[in-house]
């Protein structure tokens, strides 16, 4: 398979709906199949990175845990989108993994960089 | 062009799938090759072949299917996705010993793999989300 730059742009907020765990889920496939991936939160999708989750108090997967796991599916490049956490007043030390903090500069260069955008 | 496409919204409930739809019959029109549609989340929905649709509006589903059997296009649902929403194929049927099949014949439900594998070989990768 060729191997493409991929950037998964998460912006739900998790638990809400299924849409956080099935992208994620996709993002961990992406990585097996060695595609170059990437993961940007923006958006509510930030929540997705707080600290201290508890899916089954909710009867759901545990969005941090599934973030937490990424690196063994070869998944790296952790972005999130610094006016978003600023937006949502959530800090470095709230986040669960290290993601390097981008501004709107940034974020549009990241972008610029790949073959494609999937958006979940 | 080589072109694959993401549907994430249910239809009826989302405009994502009939903008889908209209895209690749308009991208095959131009003479562009459509290679997958790649039905997600909510969007798997669309597979269902026990859906009723309105008299004023357009039937989603059977357009789909039209598409399919007029240009060949891979309508793939993602299989995980698609079984926690009741859409079942002949296959998943009998595996989890359910009434009835619900997704249509033209339907494939698929792994992940292939959501990777349209990106990777299409040009141009479009989503239309909810």
């Amino acid at each position: 398979m060729r191997r493409k730059r991929i950037l998964f742009l998460l912006t739900r907020a998790p638990y809400a709906s299924a849409r956080a765990v099935e992208t994620l889920e996709s993002v961990q496939v992406a990585g097996v199949f060695e595609q170059e991936v990437s993961v940007l939160f923006k958006g509510a999708g930030v929540y997705q990175l707080l600290e201290g989750q508890e899916g089954s108090a909710v009867g759901q997967r545990t969005v941090g845990k599934i973030l937490s796991a990424l690196p063994e599916y070869d998944v790296e490049r952790i972005f999130v989108c610094g006016p978003s956490m600023q937006r949502f007043g959530i800090e470095e030390a709230d986040l669960c993994v290290a993601a390097q903090r981008l501004d709107q500069a940034e974020q549009r260069d990241l972008l610029a960089g790949q073959d494609a955008v999937v958006t979940g | 062009m080589v072109i694959s496409i993401a549907v994430h919204g249910a239809p009826y409930a989302s405009q994502a799938s009939r903008s889908a739809l209209r895209f690749a019959e308009c991208a095959l029109a131009r003479g562009h090759a459509v290679h997958r549609i790649f039905f997600y989340h909510e969007g798997v929905l669309a597979a269902g072949s026990h859906g009723v649709a309105p008299q004023d509006e357009e039937d989603v589903h059977a357009g789909w299917v039209s598409l399919q059997e007029s240009h060949g296009v891979e309508l793939a649902a993602c299989i995980a996705n698609s079984l926690k929403r009741g859409m079942l194929d002949a296959g998943e049927r009998d595996r989890y010993e359910k009434p009835s099949a619900t997704v249509h014949p033209r339907f494939t439900l698929v792994g992940l793999g292939q959501l990777v594998d349209a990106i990777a070989t299409s040009d141009r990768f479009v989503t239309f989300a909810a």
